[in-house]
């Protein structure tokens, strides 16, 4: 019943300072904005880099022989799926996967005629590689891998090859030129074989556009001389899902005796893990900035509030209220600054990053890309709720001082001053 | 047993390096149900003295019982709720609370006593009634004039039903007219519930009405 009222005092209290409150409140609602659209313009990041590299690189699983992921970086050909077809019909049994595409990646030598240079060449499925590529839910993105000169892989067993930004830059490169290609066969033997360059693509991993090369599977499977595949990528309709369909397939595998290893997006993403780790940190540091900008703001108007109200303070005290219950009023005036402001925050945030979403911020190439890109605002609901708290907690900790100093007054000063 | 008794009262402030002595030896009591004046040029004492059996002040020597309770050995706390149950007070400057309206304001105090609050409202509107401002008690207090604050500010020392009200110059802001009302209004309350008023002024006029005066200069009491 005393905090009703003492909830009425401080609401009416910040509705007469009208000036000051918009002030302060602006300021907590800028803190709040400013994380909303930060966090959100990181969880873009994120999501960006992650959709990409999932869909160029690494999809959401990849089946291997077992094995492979210890020892098969030495020896590749030593682990080969026997049976493709058949995990690959297995796993399509499950209604989390979107799609399930072979490849077989190697070490091979492109040569030009007048330079030979190692690349990393990956045999894949045209088809499959095209709707992997495909993106769902991120904004001013369609592809994680693009061929934006010449043509994309057509058919199956062409003798046609697609180059990675940087590999095309370094060797001059241009679509219709004719390359060489030599590898190690499977039983060791070398190959080679002409090959035209069909088209010139960038994906999220500059890594892979500096030295990767595709080339239709079957013609890599004649080059290399086997039938078999190296790798299932899987690909499933929500990110999300990963890891319960990862334990789901694992256990169904090896339940029906296949000899393989999955592994997930994640495990392979050592870059995007590193950046989320950073801009994770940097998170942290604007959440300390914000604090201390709302903790100032509050502080300051909560110190001028005191100064006028000091003969009303005097009065509520000498009405017998105690010096603790003067700090619960003007503590909840903070409280009531932090989660207005925190609203309003929340609201301008969700409003502000709906409107960069749909126009855009376009960023030059990022650390690991190749392309320039557009960024937009990824609102999740924990920088909301992070938002919120860090107002609401700043506010708190914010008033506690001027309310101690309010509490303290000597009763019959507070009452003399003017 | 007298409601008020000062014994050998010191008040000592520190202005600068110099101390001013507010009050010195201070003895007087004061009966259940008076009526009665601290007069004095400014400057003499009379609002220390008030502070001081008001309980918002500390003395420096001496000691004062309130209804037989030594009030100089309490704590902050223990002050605070003394004065929430026994003492109404009433200011110079009103000191009314704007943002609450006039019911709101008399209503206040109680607050504090865990009052239910149709009982509260209850009790608020009938002071309210008494002061004469019943038709006035959804007002803020910058819509009221100085002697309809006064009378709000009456209705709240009184709310509480305390045994002791200390009015500090309550007629020193309102006009000769006005001011004489208020202490009316506050002499009948005294004759009508037998609440002890002490109040502090310098109006010759306004000590006149009082039943008994205790004059005070350069903090030493010179007529009783």
């Amino acid at each position: 019943m005393k905090m009703t009222i003492f909830a009425s005092l401080a609401f009416r209290n910040l509705l007469r300072n009208r000036t000051r409150t918009l002030i302060t409140l602006s300021a907590i609602s800028f803190g709040c904005i400013g994380l909303i659209l930060v966090g959100g313009f990181f969880e873009d990041t994120f999501l960006r880099l992650r959709e990409g590299q999932i869909h160029s690189v690494y999809g959401h699983l990849q089946v291997h022989k077992q094995g492979f992921s210890t020892r098969g970086k030495t020896s590749p050909f030593d682990f080969l799926l026997e049976n493709p077809q058949d995990i690959a019909a297995f796993i399509k049994d499950d209604p989390n996967v979107a799609l399930v595409t072979p490849r077989i990646g190697f070490s091979a030598l492109l040569s030009t005629g007048e330079t030979t240079y190692g690349v990393f060449a990956q045999g894949v499925d045209p088809k499959g590689e095209d709707q992997l590529a495909t993106l769902d839910g991120v904004r001013h993105a369609e592809k994680g891998i693009a061929v934006f000169e010449g043509q994309d892989l057509e058919a199956e067993n062409s003798y046609d090859i697609i180059v990675g930004k940087g590999l095309a830059d370094t060797l001059n490169l241009k679509p219709s030129d004719t390359v060489t290609l030599l590898v190690t066969t499977v039983a060791g033997g070398l190959n080679a074989l002409d090959l035209t360059v069909q088209g010139i693509f960038f994906s999220a991993s500059e890594e892979f556009d500096d030295r990767g090369i595709r080339i239709p599977i079957r013609t890599a499977q004649s080059l290399l001389r086997t039938d078999e595949v190296q790798t299932l990528v899987v690909c499933l309709r929500k990110t999300e899902d990963t890891d319960r369909v990862l334990n789901t397939l694992r256990d169904r595998l090896t339940g029906q005796g296949f000899e393989v290893e999955l592994i997930p997006w994640y495990e392979m993403a050592d870059f995007y893990r590193r950046v989320v780790e950073l801009y994770r940190r940097q998170f942290h540091v604007l959440i300390v900035i914000v604090s201390g900008i709302v903790i100032l703001s509050i502080f300051n108007s909560m110190n001028m509030t005191i100064t006028e109200r000091t003969r009303e303070i005097g009065t509520i005290m000498a009405l017998g209220y105690r010096r603790s219950e003067i700090q619960q009023l003007f503590v909840a005036e903070g409280f009531f600054l932090g989660l207005i402001g925190g609203l309003l925050g929340l609201l301008g945030g969700i409003l502000s990053g709906l409107i960069i979403s749909t126009v855009g911020i376009p960023m030059p190439p990022p650390p690991g890309g190749t392309a320039a890109w557009t960024a937009a605002i990824e609102i999740k609901p924990y920088l909301l709720w992070t938002a919120l708290i860090v107002s609401l907690i700043s506010s708190i900790i914010s008033s506690f001082y001027p309310a101690r100093k309010a509490a303290h007054l000597v009763v019959a000063e507070a009452l003399r001053h003017v | 047993m007298s409601l008020v008794q000062v014994d050998s009262l010191f008040k000592d402030y520190k202005l600068g390096k110099t101390t001013v002595h507010a009050l010195r030896e201070i003895n007087l009591t004061i009966e259940k149900g008076e009526f009665t004046a601290i007069a004095g040029p400014s400057g003499s004492g009379k609002t220390t003295l008030l502070n001081l059996i008001g309980c918002i002040e500390v003395p420096t020597r001496g000691r004062i019982l309130i209804d037989g309770k030594d009030v100089t050995t309490l704590d902050a706390d223990a002050l605070a709720d003394f004065r929430a149950s026994r003492l109404g007070f009433i200011f110079q400057t009103f000191n009314l609370i704007p943002v609450l309206t006039a019911l709101e304001n008399v209503e206040f105090p109680l607050f504090k006593h865990a009052v239910p609050k149709a009982e509260r409202v209850n009790r608020a509107m009938e002071l309210l009634d008494t002061v004469g401002l019943s038709d006035y008690a959804e007002h803020k207090p910058e819509e009221l004039s100085g002697g309809q604050r006064q009378r709000v500010a009456i209705a709240r020392a009184l709310v509480t039903r305390p045994q002791l009200v200390l009015a500090d110059e309550p007629t020193a802001n309102l006009d000769h007219d006005t001011g004489t009302q208020i202490l009316q209004l506050m002499k009948a309350i005294n004759k009508c519930s037998g609440t002890t008023f002490i109040f502090s002024t310098h109006d010759p006029l306004i000590i006149e009405q009082a039943d008994r005066t205790i004059r005070i200069v350069d903090g030493v009491i010179t007529a009783d």
